[in-house]
């Protein structure tokens, strides 16, 4: 499990395009927070409407960023990479969580 | 040692070659049942043409050629070449002796005939198993592709939820409408999602009911000649053991499949098992 920040040569506009990443998605992370308290009832409509206008001006401003430094393909690779990340990780801990299982059972068996 | 592979035009390969031309090597292609034919030879040429030749232990056997090296290149075009022409002694060992148990590409084994068959007798017990279990049976790999957007356009008036939110964004201000967009758009990736593992639990069902076996294979783009249409995208792909007289069947139940679920389906094959072997 690696990420991969572009050619060598490159490491500015590779660093870049992580650092974009992750303000997006905490962005999107923010955006999803957003709608589950205007789904509970948590807020007014006045506080989601500045919630929603202030995300929008957020998101506008990436997307302008994003244009302007032409590293939209690297962000979405990156995202794609952090997916295949996270879903190893999760993988690795189900593989490591079920081998203890086993481990314990055989342990008890030994008893 | 004879017939070694000769060297590509490849400085790295010319160092590694000198150092090793020294010691015997065998490249090996496949293991056969030998049992089922009369056949002693396999009539094809490997890599750099060399030819290819059998090496057996009682009802085992491995086709293998001489060559005084692991193939080693930085060129794609070479790497190329020599996957075809091990593909090639395979698809051949197939056609003569049934079913082959295939090794991965590039396995080289120390030592000469004598060595190989020292490596099948120790092996044998596990080897003629294996050709067994796999005797008369082809792999094939069946490529899922999807296009969603005629599901897009049903759902977009189907889903009572999608519609509400619909309505909702048009009666509200910008800020409120922003939010009730990636609402929206979280319920739509949901709905797409659950399609799409409908039609891969679909496709396994429709490939269970035919196959030896079955085993899920990364979604990736098809490797064939004729293009999907850009909209198609890949979304699951399985590897199946078949029987050898069920491949107008599995097309059928694909037709099926592709008539029932409006997905596509590409499947190549047939194929020796690579997927349904265990480690040597």
């Amino acid at each position: 499990m690696q990420l991969e920040l572009g050619d060598e040569t490159d490491l500015h506009g590779g660093l870049t395009a992580l650092v974009i990443t992750i303000v997006e998605l905490l962005i999107e992370a923010l955006e999803h927070e957003a709608v589950r308290r205007m789904e509970s009832n948590d807020l007014s409509e006045t506080e989601i409407e500045r919630l929603g206008q202030r995300l929008n001006a957020l998101e506008d401003e990436l997307d302008r960023l994003k244009e302007q430094t032409e590293i939209d393909d690297e962000v979405t690779g990156l995202k794609q990479q952090l997916d295949h990340v996270v879903h190893g990780a999760l993988d690795e801990v189900a593989h490591r969580h079920h081998s203890v299982q086993r481990a314990d059972r055989s342990s008890s068996n030994d008893q | 040692m004879t017939n070694s592979p000769s060297a590509p035009d490849d400085e790295t390969h010319r160092r590694s070659s000198t150092v090793e031309t020294k010691t015997e090597q065998r490249y090996l292609y496949c293991l056969v049942d030998t049992s089922a034919t009369s056949e002693t030879e396999v009539p094809a040429k490997g890599v750099d043409d060399v030819s290819v030749r059998l090496v057996s232990h009682r009802e085992v056997g491995a086709v293998v050629q001489d060559c005084g090296h692991p193939l080693e290149t930085e060129r794609l075009d070479q790497l190329k070449q020599w996957a075809m022409s091990h593909q090639r002694v395979v698809d051949k060992a197939g056609e003569t002796f049934g079913t082959p148990l295939p090794v991965r590409f590039n396995t080289v084994l120390e030592g000469g005939d004598g060595a190989v068959s020292d490596w099948l007798a120790s092996r044998y017990s596990q080897i003629h198993g294996e050709l067994a279990t796999l005797a008369g049976t082809w792999e094939y790999r069946l490529h899922l592709l999807w296009n969603s957007t005629p599901f897009e356009e049903a759902v977009t008036e189907d889903d009572d939820e999608l519609r509400r939110l619909i309505e909702r964004k048009q009666q509200a201000d910008s800020g409120t409408a922003f939010l009730l967009e990636k609402k929206y758009e979280k319920r739509l990736r949901s709905l797409l999602q659950e399609r799409r593992d409908e039609l891969r639990s679909k496709l396994w069902r429709t490939a269970e009911s035919i196959a030896v076996e079955v085993a899920e294979q990364p979604a990736t783009a098809t490797l064939e000649q004729q293009p999907s249409p850009e909209s198609d995208k890949p979304i699951g792909c399985l590897a199946v053991r078949v029987p050898a007289d069920a491949e107008s069947t599995l097309g059928q139940r694909l037709d099926e499949f592709v008539d029932e679920t409006g997905a596509a389906v590409r499947f190549t094959g047939p194929w020796p098992p690579y997927t349904f072997v265990s480690d040597l």
